[in-house]
């Protein structure tokens, strides 16, 4: 197989996640597997690529929840052919990142968007799923220390568990170990500043972004106060 | 004049600006001192806690909001009721077979519908009563699960609106039991949210049975309202296609909506409900004398969804405050505006 034609094969996985079609994605996703194209280069440059492609129409408002959990459902039936094969040789990762609902709360639409476009940015996640109780946080933080504690809450009756989990951390000696995002519909800007989290997102391609900045560009957390007492 | 005589001269050739924030049981629980689950599962506790409320604040509405989760949990849906908490939906109700609920049976909409008449028939007369439902898109998300709904709307759109075709006729039934109780149908459709769904999506599946609704509502009452969360900049042509008779919006700037929709439009809305929960009294004073001055009259001066159970109470207060200030002809300053007049302070 040339190179051009595994670009246009590809190219037409990542078309396939974009169009929201699982079916199509998994029989491009399969094609490529069966002609020998490296399984890291059909999930980064087929179907992570399509995704990232999602995450731009999202941000750009073309895009809207549908077509992003529609996505995320084409691309995962491309995955899920592609997994087995990365075990042995697992990917780089650009950081990694644990993603929770916090305690109270099952509202996780918000945060399964997140999590698959991290996913398609090259980040690990740890998904804690929703209605996570404060003190497995802190047991994931002591345990595979991640570089980003995200966490999110779509009542006002559990935004404020997130400053109670911030605590949790300072407490157990943890807090500068990672740095904590927080999002969610009902939260501000003022209140992630108050809670003492370094970044602060309220949508799902901002939260990409405010990774970045946390991971990659040194810039200061936005804590007012010291983050171990 | 009544608040109800205020509140049909909206829609009247003599209107003038009313007040209601948005305070539905879980608020006005906290503020008489009761737990949420008892309050929003017996019919008289309900009655009493929103009654309270409004005569703790002198607003000119009541709102029978018990929670979110009362159609879906009627239907079959499994619901979570924390003692102290807001409901949320465990497990959805899932496809086929679906049978309409009956309101006097089903769950706790007999506590709504009861709350509702004994609220009617001991304030009805001088106050409008409002009784909140849910919108065929917001209950059809509930009934499959938001997500998987969500998905089936690009996957499987007969299945989607064979949920929203369902939602509508149970909607239907239960609203007729709020109306017949005394009610003033107000149908919140949270997820329906320009946030969440494209224009296109929202005239394809939510605006197709929020007009049948609305439609066969007018029937039997005069008015209906409509409220729909998040940013609806991008739908608002399409909620005036509706039928609603007053439109309560959350995250949108109201000056664009009244240059949009016109004079005659009765709008709801729209104190920030962070800035309720977060801001200073002044915050709040100042906000509501905005909406004021950029939407007045035909405005039903409120926050922009509910307010929060645990909102500060001088916070609710200042946005009422607005509105009485604003009827003896004082106002706010401008935004940008340093200084007050030494009679138009916050309470």
């Amino acid at each position: 197989m040339t190179e051009t034609s595994e670009m246009n094969l590809l190219a037409r996985i990542a078309g396939a996640v974009v169009d929201l079609a699982p079916r199509r994605t998994a029989e491009l996703t399969g094609a490529a597997l069966a002609q020998g194209i490296e399984p890291r280069r059909v999930l980064l440059e087929g179907l992570a690529a399509g995704m990232r492609r999602v995450g731009e129409l999202f941000a750009a408002k073309e895009f809207f929840v549908p077509e992003v959990l529609s996505a995320s459902h084409a691309m995962e039936a491309g995955f899920a052919l592609v997994r087995p094969m990365l075990e042995s040789s697992p990917l780089p990762s650009q950081g990694r990142i644990a993603l929770g609902v916090v305690t109270g709360d099952i509202h996780d639409i918000g945060k399964n968007i997140v999590k698959v476009l991290l996913q398609a940015e090259g980040f690990e996640v740890l998904d804690l799923g929703r209605d996570v109780p404060r003190s497995e946080f802190t047991r994931c933080i002591a345990e595979h220390r991640p570089d980003i504690l995200g966490l999110s809450a779509l009542m006002t009756t559990t935004m404020t568990v997130m400053a109670e989990i911030i605590q949790d951390l300072q407490t157990a000696g943890l807090r500068s170990a990672v740095k904590v995002l927080v999002g969610g519909a009902p939260l501000t800007p003022d209140f992630a500043q108050l809670i003492g989290a370094d970044g602060y997102a309220p949508d799902a391609p901002t939260a990409i972004r405010e990774v970045r900045r946390l991971l990659f560009q040194g810039i200061q957390p936005r804590r007012r106060q010291a983050p171990d007492s | 004049m009544t608040a109800r005589e205020r509140f049909n001269n909206l829609f009247g050739p003599t209107p003038a600006p009313i007040v209601f924030p948005m305070v539905a049981a879980d608020h006005a629980a906290r503020r008489a001192g009761r737990r949420i689950r008892a309050v929003v599962s017996d019919a008289e506790a309900l009655a009493a806690v929103l009654m309270q409320a409004r005569e703790l604040y002198d607003y000119d509405l009541v709102m029978v909001f018990a929670d979110t989760m009362i159609e879906a949990e009627a239907l079959g849906c499994r619901v979570c009721l924390p003692e102290d908490d807001n409901a949320f939906l465990v497990e959805p109700l899932g496809h086929l077979p679906w049978a309409v609920a009956d309101p006097t049976t089903a769950g706790r909409m007999p506590v709504v519908v009861e709350a509702t008449r004994l609220i009617s028939h001991s304030l009805g007369s001088k106050v409008p009563v409002l009784a909140s439902l849910k919108g065929p898109f917001s209950l059809a998300c509930l009934i499959l699960g938001p997500e998987e709904f969500l998905v089936c709307l690009r996957a499987d759109p007969e299945a989607c609106h064979a949920a929203l075709q369902f939602a509508c006729a149970n909607q239907q039934r239960f609203a007729e039991a709020l109306i017949a109780a005394g009610g003033i149908p107000f149908i919140g459709d949270p997820l329906a949210s320009g946030d969440i769904l494209s224009r296109q999506d929202f005239a394809r599946f939510a605006l197709p049975y929020l007009r049948e609704l609305i439609a066969q509502l007018h029937v039997q009452t005069n008015l209906v309202g409509l409220h729909v969360c998040g940013d609806t900049s991008t739908v608002i042509g399409l909620l005036t296609e509706t039928g609603a008779d007053f439109l309560s919006l959350d995250e949108i700037e109201l000056s664009n909506v009244r240059r949009a929709l016109g004079d005659g439009a009765v709008l709801m809305g729209n104190v920030a409900t962070q800035l309720i929960v977060q801001g200073s009294v002044r915050d709040v004073w100042a906000a509501a004398h905005d909406v004021l001055a950029a939407v007045a009259p035909r405005l039903i001066l409120s926050s922009a969804c509910d307010i929060p159970r645990d909102a500060p109470e001088e916070n609710v207060r200042a946005l009422c405050a607005a509105l009485r200030d604003h009827a003896r002809g004082t106002r706010g300053a401008a935004p940008g505006t340093p200084a007050r007049p030494v009679r138009d302070e916050p309470p």
